[in-house]
């Protein structure tokens, strides 16, 4: 790898069945099935981008979009520099959860990682119960940018990864690190690396928590 | 990820360094360039001739067809092939695609390809190349000590048997120094290793005038880091395995236990659609290897990783012979929960210590690679096992009081049994369905029919009555206590016939010469009830994200 080479960590997430993985799969190999054969270890991809002359190696980690499997999202998500949390346009539930999700990276993260709230499924425009102009004005406020795709139709798709790529590559390099040098890449030794994953009262026995 | 680096390609750079307005008009207008791979370079001359034959212009008519810069050929791309128009038996394989942004973000693509489109030589370097990298240092397939051996003690480099000495030494010193591995000086061996590996990396580049030209390529580099770091786990990865099986003894044992008891959970109550269960078998079989000691820590992750794409080839398989109309696939949604049901299956005896040992001592840098993806889920399936521990958590103190009874009733009948001088008869394996460890533990078993496995300490107490079989704890005339496990031998950790040709001095292992382990039921007064100890969970992580000064990379 060349020394300008920059790498970013992306995670996906989003309630089950939204179409994450068909997302990174139109991305990563241009195709789309309902259902998946995959080629690779579904879960993990990478892709090598070329912006401007600087080269960028994106991983994409995609996650498991259960409920009961959210309060794992924190060993996922935690070195990200940027998120893609994904909703279906035509299910209101879905549009909570990535709410929730994205409530959650603010919390957890602040402001060190890119925020791309996704409305998926446009090619189901007739069935669209969240209106573009609601999802825009909240991503819009919570400091996220918002993306209507189709992984089946192909849209919007590669335009979203390069706006997100762009962003984090802005963030990477106005970011001074501790030392007062520029945040070379995003490996996993910066900062969001040191989100300490213990419970938040360590003599529980009973290892209650407060999350939902 | 593609072996081909496109910025380390000859054929790339000597396009910008030499040639760099051809380049530029490349970017401003947005042409694809195709780049042969690095492998079919060998003995070509770059001209400007031959690079202008590469780069492809989108024909204004055709769809898919593309003309040269220089015009002297025209090709269309079907099907991942460039296919020459005037010939088109010429079809050269597009390997891999690239896509690049000029300065104002207008796409273009470079295309990694098979052979040259012009100007190939056809001849193959004579460097082996044997694995998916090209280059002097191969990536280690299986990252065994005898592999790394054999690679870092090759005839062809003779100064790394200088250098691998002098490691050795330190290894045996680092081991005196360090003693018996407690909680309490782990963290100063970890910084000893990190040491030692980044000195020896180093002394291995300066010694190797080839390596040193490799300095620049990380991937190369990374390769010789895991090497090194498979030799210095071949010496000492048994004494830190066996350290971190004592510090952790008291969890493993409690996850072992919890995991015997929840072995009759089916894929559904895990979170993972049912029909993956006839794809497990292979897996299952992948998994056992998990808890072996002998293993590195990359090569413990690499079962893991095995055993997931055993079940990717499962379902291959029976696409193939169209046995199933639903077509599988592992997604992010399945991939940590079919680890949880591989693990819990497989219950490995130190479940705790796996896991610390694959977290802790991996050296080389596997950030931004699917290892640390696969580590990753890893610590997701064990607190995806906590979970369930915790929801299970009634049906698991009915177990385990059922337990406490019947094994009072057994101590009851063993006392009267032996004033009678009668011997007491194991009781035999319940083995609940196929997918249960047990069916697969006794295909282990008798594969590697070492006649030292002690079976008796592997039943589920779950689904068969304990007895602690005092014919065991006899073998082991050291070890009378039952907490003490260390002595003994796991029928899952077998034969540890240890491949490493490092003899150290008896005082190097102390009491930490067990060479093997075995599963002793725990305390059942111990653990009847609930938790014995406070487990870190992950839940919603707290508010506050440390700023604290980044560990450096051992790499």
């Amino acid at each position: 790898m060349s020394e300008a080479e920059k790498s970013f960590k992306v995670v996906l997430l989003g309630e089950g069945c939204v179409g994450k993985t068909s997302i990174v799969l139109r991305y990563i190999q241009n195709t789309f099935v309902d259902k998946h054969v995959m080629t690779q270890h579904a879960g993990f991809f990478q892709k090598n981008i070329n912006i401007a002359g600087k080269r960028v190696g994106l991983t994409i980690w995609d996650t498991a979009g259960q409920e009961r499997f959210h309060a794992l999202g924190p060993i996922y998500y935690r070195g990200s520099q940027g998120a893609i949390v994904v909703y279906d346009i035509t299910d209101a539930d879905s549009y909570t959860k990535a709410k929730n999700w994205i409530k959650e990276l603010k919390a957890m993260l602040g402001n060190d990682i890119v925020l791309c709230l996704i409305g998926n499924k446009c090619d189901l425009e007739k069935s669209r119960v969240i209106t573009l102009e609601e999802s825009e004005a909240y991503a819009a406020s919570v400091g996220a940018k918002h993306y209507g795709t189709s992984a089946k139709l192909n849209k919007g798709v590669e335009e979203l990864f390069l706006d997100l790529t762009k962003r984090m590559l802005t963030k990477s390099t106005a970011i001074p690190t501790i030392s007062g040098s520029s945040n070379q890449g995003a490996t996993t030794s910066n900062r969001q690396d040191r989100i300490p994953i213990v419970p938040e009262n360590e003599n529980s026995q009973e290892g209650k928590t407060c999350c939902k | 990820m593609d072996s081909e680096d496109l910025y380390n390609n000859v054929f790339l750079k000597t396009l910008k360094l030499k040639y760099p307005k051809t380049f530029q008009v490349i970017e401003s207008s947005c042409y694809m360039l195709c780049i042969p791979h690095s492998l079919s370079l060998y003995g070509m001359n770059i001209t400007q001739h031959v690079l202008e034959s590469h780069i492809l212009i989108g024909s204004k008519f055709y769809q898919d067809e593309y003309e040269t810069y220089n015009r002297n050929a025209t090709y269309t791309i079907e099907n991942s092939l460039i296919i020459d128009k005037a010939d088109p038996s010429k079809k050269i394989k597009i390997l891999f695609d690239e896509i690049c942004y000029n300065k104002d973000f207008k796409p273009y693509r470079f295309f990694c390809i098979e052979y040259p489109l012009v100007g190939g030589t056809g001849i193959k370097p004579s460097i082996s190349m044997d694995g998916e990298d090209f280059g002097l240092i191969s990536r280690p397939q299986k990252p065994t000590f005898d592999h790394s051996k054999t690679f870092l003690l090759s005839p062809s480099t003779p100064c790394n048997r200088i250098i691998i000495n002098k490691l050795d030494d330190d290894l045996g010193r680092v081991q005196n120094e360090i003693g018996v591995l407690t909680r309490t000086n782990e963290s100063q061996l970890l910084e000893q290793l990190k040491r030692l590996h980044e000195k020896y990396l180093d002394d291995l580049v300066c010694a190797n005038v080839e390596y040193k030209e490799l300095r620049s390529n990380e991937r190369q580099m990374n390769n010789l880091s895991m090497h090194l770091e498979s030799y210095i786990f071949g010496k000492i990865g048994k004494y830190v395995y066996n350290g971190l099986k004592d510090i952790h003894r008291e969890k493993n044992n409690f996850y072992y236990e919890k995991m015997l008891m929840l072995s009759d959970l089916s894929l559904e109550d895990m979170g993972v659609n049912g029909a993956f269960s006839v794809h497990m078998t292979k897996a299952l079989e992948a998994m056992f290897h998990f808890q072996h000691q002998d293993l590195t820590p990359i090569d413990k992750l690499l079962t893991v990783i095995q055993a997931s794409s055993e079940i990717e080839t499962s379902i291959k398989a029976s696409s193939l012979l169209q046995l199933s109309d639903q077509t599988l696939a592992i997604t992010g949604d399945e991939a940590f929960p079919l680890i949880s049901f591989l693990l819990i299956q497989t219950h490995p005896r130190n479940l705790e210590s796996d896991l610390q040992y694959c977290i802790n001592y991996i050296l080389s840098k596997i950030s931004s690679t699917s290892l640390e993806y696969n580590l990753i889920n890893l610590q997701a399936s064990l607190e995806h096992i906590k979970q369930l521990i915790e929801a299970n958590q009634n049906k698991l103190d009915q177990q385990a009081a059922k337990k406490v009874q019947d094994e009072q009733t057994l101590l009851e009948q063993q006392t009267s049994s032996s004033s009678s001088q009668q011997s007491i008869k194991k009781p035999p394996f319940n083995l609940p369905t196929y997918l249960s460890s047990n069916s697969l533990l006794s295909s282990y078993t008798s594969n590697n029919n070492n006649g030292s496995g002690n079976l008796s300490s592997f039943y589920s107490p779950s689904t068969s009555t304990i007895i602690p079989d005092s014919a065991s704890f006899e073998n082991h005339s050291n070890n009378n206590n039952i907490n003490n496990n260390n002595n003994t031998k796991s029928p899952l950790s077998p034969n540890n016939n240890n491949n490493s040709s490092y003899q150290p001095t008896i005082n190097r292992y102390l009491t930490n010469n067990n060479s093997s382990f075995s599963p002793q039921p725990p305390p059942v007064s111990k653990y009847n009830a609930s938790n014995p100890f406070p487990y870190q969970k992950y839940t919603k992580p707290p508010s506050v994200i440390s700023l604290d000064d980044d560990e450096g990379d051992p790499w």
